[in-house]
């Protein structure tokens, strides 16, 4: 009996149908299969480095030493400890610097974990158990790359140099490496205080590492709790991790949104390719029955080949996935560890099931109205009964939403992108519908064929459309991608000024300050005003604990409660700062109580209202301050911009710096180094350094994307090749009418060639007007840019679209154009 | 079996292939009543007793010629299929186009493998739908000369369904059909 379906199995083979709907198939399982398999494996990344990414059993986080007090505590315990202080500063040799995060630790760091390193650039890694003697440091490549240094040479930090002896590869309190754009300088403690860089007010990150027994451990935590002032927190493996993981979920999220609109249109190339096979077979089931094939095993006949076909579509899929998942994490090597943790079963099952869903609502209602064809059809030429429509569409939209929402794991994320897919597909059909009459009302004037190829894409508008939406949605998402990479980093870099700031100068001390502006005066630097800055928390607001006032899961959105706040005073309004309620302070109003103006953002976040008390802590002082405006503040601008702005004096002898943000030209960069060397513990960002990596970053993340893309492409293909299957039997019939009727060649072919053109250039313009109208939402409200005219996307949908429709049209209807008229009829 | 177009004759054929249920009156095949057996008995009976010549052939177009003959011999498990499907196209002479698909054969080829299949399973009861229905006058001639020569051969019962008057003069009954009334002429 096997051998029977053996034989049934190699002769569908044959039929285009199957071989189609097992491209769809193996599509929809590549592309499931390749995001599934990079989140799972990202998720036990994450999983794997949170064991050792506190590099100790319990980590005490501050941004001041600790206290006295709870010195004394840690005395007392019998743990093993260790410190490790970070901080941003210039590196520079060569005269050359680079934005660099020095960590500075013990001899006996790490306490969990190890340090990979290297003895030379590029080498292997070599794991050690404990970080550079004094004198001598650690680096990471990049500031060997970026400052022209060879292994044994001397970096300067601050006022001291220092000898680079190894390559840092891995920290395993570093976690993932993902947007760490600054590079690593790696020294003993002891050499902290020789470089000078530490001052008051210094944007410092003390990590108190302890390890050893549980007990010993809680006993620690529980005495040291009480003790605990705003700006100490101990950090856990949730808190450490989870920051890092929303970061790359955020991106994953993204692909795995792009990865549905591939599974979909694959789904929907099943479907059609589905119909199209209960077409082709339904003479044959019938021709089977009425030579007496019978119960199961006439339905094994027609299923078991299907199913067969669909396991090793899902078998080739698996696979075909597994190597796009390489190219997505080659694609995005810079962002996340060479090396991942091996794939659980969650990949292979979730894959699994996206095809099974595909097969089963989008194939299966067309095979289940198969199976009952009556036989009498072949005597009597009766139709086949039609499934209700209402069966179809309930099995397809019952799929959808599983698909969407096993892709999303979220059901109000599943629900929008449903409501958003339906009305991209209303939307794209009603313009369709309106471009096909217009095309026919604008054609009549036009030459017979071009009438007769309008009129036949009226004839079957519903299928066209469906073609056309595929098209559309797929040259639609691969415009959207180039606008995003292309023009909304640029329109956001021309919306800064030509003379914006592109250095930022943070940690000035005051007895600094006089020099420093002289010597901005000195060499013609044009900078903004010094701002004064005092670093604290918001500890409370209206004597309520902030973490009490808002709900937990707020407080995670609101990052300004996670750090230390940038505090400052003035008396005059930053330029691009706005009052949107309640008043600036002025000289004349000497209030009673010290008051402070707030970020918009920050006050809907915290839901801070006017005549609401702050109370901050900084250091060990508290204030507590009254709100007397809103600002709304422009982030984007590259001028220094504050949350708070207290009235002058409020925070009068607490530790300060100074912030300022300057331009330097071309020319002035090379006075940099005699900056840095003047004023060691100042931090210079350059901000075109910053665009350049978050310009990689969008880049490499939009390759990701683009990958998967590429299957949307190949999917929509599928469809269109599944449409022209099915129209095959009509455009067959067309033209044997009108060979018929003596039409030459030439002139059938020109009826196909307008009408493929109408075709391609309709899904252009519906992907071309989606994708200006969307880029133009997002550079108008999302990043308030100019929009750039992008002439890829228009080249794209505009002529590439048609010439591939074109194309691939002529390529479907070779066969019925070589056909005799006599013989397309009697086909018929 | 002759008759205007409606006037019923392939619903008849139907009805006596098992492929139709009568409404009213009962049908008896080979000593086996079928009005009561359901869709799969009814299969059974016609893998045993029936054959098939329809007018638009209905090949598989999916499988070459030698496939489409062995079909009916492969799903009764005969070992031998193959063989005899060779035997079959080398006799309707076809052993040129063992290997060709339906859509590369002309109608009157597509015919002659359509009733090598019809005999392939050597039926008792062969039954032939206006069999040269889709062929021109020298090629359908052809296709009836080849039916009766096997028919004789196999010693087979061919209900015949034509509109060809002509033809009744070499048929052993004849009888026409007229508003569902069946009288022997």
């Amino acid at each position: 009996m096997f051998s029977f379906y053996n034989r049934l199995i190699k002769r569908q083979w044959r039929l285009g149908a199957i071989r189609l709907f097992c491209v769809a198939v193996t599509i929809a399982c590549a592309v499931t299969f390749s995001i599934t398999l990079l989140g799972d494996r990202l998720e036990k990344l994450f999983i794997n480095q949170s064991k050792e990414v506190l590099a100790a059993d319990l980590v005490l986080d501050s941004t001041t030493e600790l206290q006295t007090q709870q010195l004394d505590i840690i005395k007392q315990t019998s743990l093993e400890q260790a410190i490790t202080l970070r901080f941003p500063t210039m590196a520079n040799a060569n005269e050359a610097f680079i934005l660099s995060s020095v960590k500075a630790v013990t001899d006996n760091y790490p306490l969990r974990g190890q340090l990979q390193v290297s003895n030379t650039l590029y080498g292997e890694a070599v794991p050690i158990g404990h970080g550079p003697v004094a004198g001598e440091v650690w680096v990471e490549d990049r500031i060997i790359n970026e400052l022209d240094l060879s292994l044994g040479e001397y970096v300067t930090v601050g006022e001291r140099a220092f000898k680079i002896t190894r390559i840092v590869i891995y920290e395993p309190d570093r976690g993932s490496n993902f947007y760490s754009f600054t590079p690593r300088i790696l020294m003993h403690w002891d050499d902290v205080a020789s470089t000078q860089v530490i001052q008051p007010g210094s944007r410092l990150r003390y990590h108190y590492l302890f390890a050893g027994e549980t007990r010993a451990l809680e006993d620690l935590k529980q005495n040291l709790e009480p003790t605990l002032q705003p700006n100490q927190k101990f950090e856990t493996i949730k808190d450490t991790n989870e920051a890092m993981a929303n970061t790359l979920q955020r991106a994953y999220r993204f692909l795995h949104v792009t990865a549905l609109i591939a599974i979909l249109l694959g789904a929907v190339g099943a479907a059609l390719a589905s119909y199209q096979y209960a077409n082709e077979m339904t003479y044959q089931y019938a021709v089977l029955r009425c030579l007496g094939l019978r119960g199961k095993r006439l339905h094994g006949a027609i299923l078991f080949p299907f199913f067969i076909y669909s396991f090793i579509a899902i078998v080739i899929g698996m696979f075909l996935g597994g190597i796009t998942h390489y190219f997505i994490l080659n694609s995005l090597r810079d962002l996340i560890p060479s090396s991942l943790p091996p794939p659980g079963m969650e990949p292979f099952l979730l894959s699994s099931i996206t095809a099974l869903i595909v097969v089963v609502s989008f194939a299966w209602p067309f095979l289940n109205n198969l199976l009952k064809t009556p036989p009498k059809l072949l005597l009597n030429h009766a139709e086949a009964q039609e499934q209700p429509i209402i069966f179809t569409v309930t099995s397809m939209a019952i799929g959808l939403s599983i698909i969407v929402y096993l892709g999303t794991q979220n059901v109000l994320i599943s629900f929008y992108i449903i409501a958003g897919l339906c009305a991209f597909i209303l939307l794209a059909y009603g313009l369709t519908q309106l471009l096909i009459h217009w095309i026919i009302i604008r054609s009549e004037m036009q030459a017979v064929s071009t009438q007769l190829g309008a009129r036949m894409l009226g004839a079957n508008r519903r299928m066209v459309s469906l073609q056309i939406i595929a098209i559309a949605i797929t040259f639609f998402s691969l415009a959207l991608i180039q606008t995003l990479r292309d023009d909304l980093v640029s329109s956001w870099q021309s919306k800064v000024p030509e003379n914006a700031p592109n250095f930022f100068a943070i940690n000035l001390f005051a007895e600094d300050k006089l020099t420093f502006l002289a010597e901005l005066k000195q060499n013609n630097i044009s900078h903004s005003p010094l701002y004064p800055i005092v670093r604290g928390r918001l500890s409370a607001i209206n004597g309520e604990p902030v973490r009490e006032y808002v709900s937990k899961e707020k407080v995670k959105k609101v990052e300004s409660l996670n750090r230390d706040l940038a505090l400052s005073w003035g008396l005059e309004l930053p330029p691009d700062n706005k009052i949107i309620s309640g008043q600036w302070h002025k000289l004349e109003d000497r209030p009673k109580q010290i008051t402070v103006s707030v970020e918009e953002g920050v006050a809907e976040n915290l839901k801070i209202n006017l005549g609401d008390t702050l109370e901050f802590t900084i250091e060990t002082h508290k204030i507590e301050a009254l709100v007397t405006s809103l600002r709304s503040v422009e982030w984007e601008s590259f001028t220094p911009n504050f949350y708070m702005i207290f009235y002058p004096g409020s925070l009068d002898g607490l530790p300060l710096t100074y912030l300022s943000s300057m331009h330097l030209k071309q020319s002035q960069r090379t006075l940099l180094p005699t900056f840095v060397q003047h004023f060691p513990s100042v931090t210079f960002f350059d901000v075109d350094f910053l665009l350049t990596r978050i310009r990689g970053i969008i880049r490499q993340i939009s390759t990701a994307v683009e990958i998967i893309l590429y299957f949307s492409l190949f999917a929509s293909l599928i469809v269109f090749i599944a449409i022209e299957m099915i129209l095959r039997h009509y455009r067959s019939y067309s033209v044997a009418i009108f060979k018929a009727v003596g039409a030459r060649s030439e002139f059938i072919q020109k009826i196909f060639r307008s009408q493929f053109i109408f075709v391609g250039l309709i899904s252009g313009v519906i992907a071309y007007s989606l994708n200006l109208s969307i880029g133009f939402i997002i550079s108008t409200y999302f990043i308030e840019g100019d929009y750039v005219f992008n002439i890829k996307t228009a080249i794209l949908c505009l002529f590439i679209v048609p010439v591939l429709v074109l194309m691939a049209g002529y390529f479907s209807i070779q066969r019925v154009h070589q056909t005799p008229a006599k013989q397309l009829l009697t086909e018929e | 079996m002759i008759g205007k177009s409606g006037s019923g004759k392939t619903t008849l054929l139907s009805l006596i292939a098992g492929l139709d249920v009568s409404t009213a009156g009962s049908i008896q095949l080979f000593r086996h009543t079928i009005d009561h057996m359901d869709e799969d008995a009814r299969a059974e009976l016609r893998s045993q007793y029936i054959g098939f010549v329809f007018q638009a052939f209905h090949l598989l177009p999916g499988f070459t010629a030698l496939e489409n003959v062995m079909l009916p011999l492969e799903i009764k498990d005969m070992v031998d299929a193959e063989t005899i499907a060779r035997q079959l196209l080398v006799r309707v002479g076809m052993d040129h186009r063992l290997g060709h698909y339906p859509t590369t054969l002309s109608a009157g080829e597509q015919q002659r493998v359509a009733i090598a299949r019809a005999f392939s399973t050597n039926p008792p009861l062969l039954l032939a739908d206006e069999p040269t229905g889709n062929l021109d006058t020298e090629t359908g001639k052809k296709m009836i000369e080849l039916l009766f020569e096997l028919n004789q051969e196999y010693g087979t019962t061919l209900i015949l369904v034509t509109h060809d008057e002509s033809l009744t003069r070499r048929c052993d009954r004849c009888f026409r059909l007229t508003q569902g009334k069946l009288e022997q002429i």
